[in-house]
């Protein structure tokens, strides 16, 4: 059994509640959503084995 | 088949899909590697006076550049893929988690708000592909006389277009979606003769996907999403169209049940 650790909160979630508040556009949450995203993918990408 | 046996499918798949894309991304370098290797050599070696074995060895070099330059653009469609698959995923997980913050009281925001500018707004952002498409998103409740549809909230639709909207429920597309209860998409309008271009809206609409508004066995109203460009939904924007469909249910539901609770109480 390995020592659990929380899953790091990620920028466009920050971003979503500013985003309900008015303090920022939608625009600029999409931007930080697809960041998130593509930062997402090329950590599996990393992280899973070639399959053969 | 069970639920623990559809989340390990759909991990399956999209692990595949990663390693897919690795495999396809070492095999690139290899072939690339030896492609440009070759290349070199063998124009040194025509440059010195070419010979008929030198020339169809340049050829292939050339084949293995183009097969090289083939894969990678395979790879890139695979990551771009799951980009979008994760851009999609991570705003219906926001959107569902903040619903329930505000129903449990953690986020003090009025629902019609959360739906406007937590969901409508940048799923229009999303889901708009190209600079001239308009793409358009609204929620259409009954009046209460059961006939006519409002629109009490949107996104890309102008402020007197909703204000005004009032349409027969029977003269709409959307009628599908409210009376059958399933979700109805339209891929280009067009060909439906049934069809009438809404003479109040600023942009045309070619394609439509209308989604009902479920609460128990109780149709709400309907979802609908509009686009100036036919065909303009494809399958993994149409599951993400679906999911937002889902919450809005549920948002919309409690904000009706809440505003039924209000009148009663008064």
């Amino acid at each position: 059994m390995g020592t659990p650790s929380p899953i790091p909160q990620e920028k466009s979630s920050r971003e979503y509640e500013r985003l309900l508040k008015g303090q920022i556009d939608s625009k600029q949450y999409v931007k930080s959503l697809r960041e998130d995203a593509r930062a997402r993918v090329a950590r599996v990408a990393k992280q899973r084995p070639i399959a053969t | 088949m069970t639920v623990g046996d559809q989340r390990k499918s759909v991990a399956t798949r999209f692990r595949n899909e990663v390693a897919h894309a690795l495999a396809v991304d070492v095999t690139k370098r290899v072939v690339y590697l030896i492609g440009v290797s070759s290349c070199g050599g063998l124009g040194l070696l025509i440059w010195r006076g070419g010979s008929v074995p030198a020339w169809t060895l340049a050829l292939a070099c050339l084949a293995v550049v183009a097969l090289a330059l083939t894969l990678r653009m395979r790879a890139f469609r695979y990551l771009a893929a799951l980009e979008w698959h994760e851009t999609y995923s991570g705003h219906v997980a926001r959107a569902l988690d903040a619903l329930q913050r505000i129903v449990a009281g953690d986020i003090d925001i009025p629902i019609p708000h959360y739906i406007e500018a937590g969901i409508l707004e940048p799923a229009r952002d999303l889901i708009t592909d190209k600079p001239a498409e308009h793409v358009r998103f609204s929620i259409l409740l009954p009046r209460d006389d059961g006939a006519r549809w409002w629109m009490p909230w949107s996104a890309g639709h102008s402020i007197t277009g909703k204000a005004k909207y009032d349409q027969r429920i029977v003269d709409t597309l959307s009628r599908h979606a409210y009376e059958s209860g399933h979700a109805q998409h339209w891929p280009d309008v067009g060909v439906d003769s049934a069809f009438r271009q809404n003479p109040m809206a600023s942009h045309e609409t070619s394609a439509l996907l209308s989604l009902p508004l479920r609460w128990g066995d109780q149709t709400l109203g309907v979802f609908n999403v509009v686009s100036s460009e036919s065909h303009a939904f494809d399958p993994a924007e149409e599951t993400y169209i679906t999911s937002l469909g889902a919450v809005i249910s549920v948002a919309v539901g409690i904000h009706l049940k809440d505003q039924l609770h209000h009148a009663g109480s008064e």
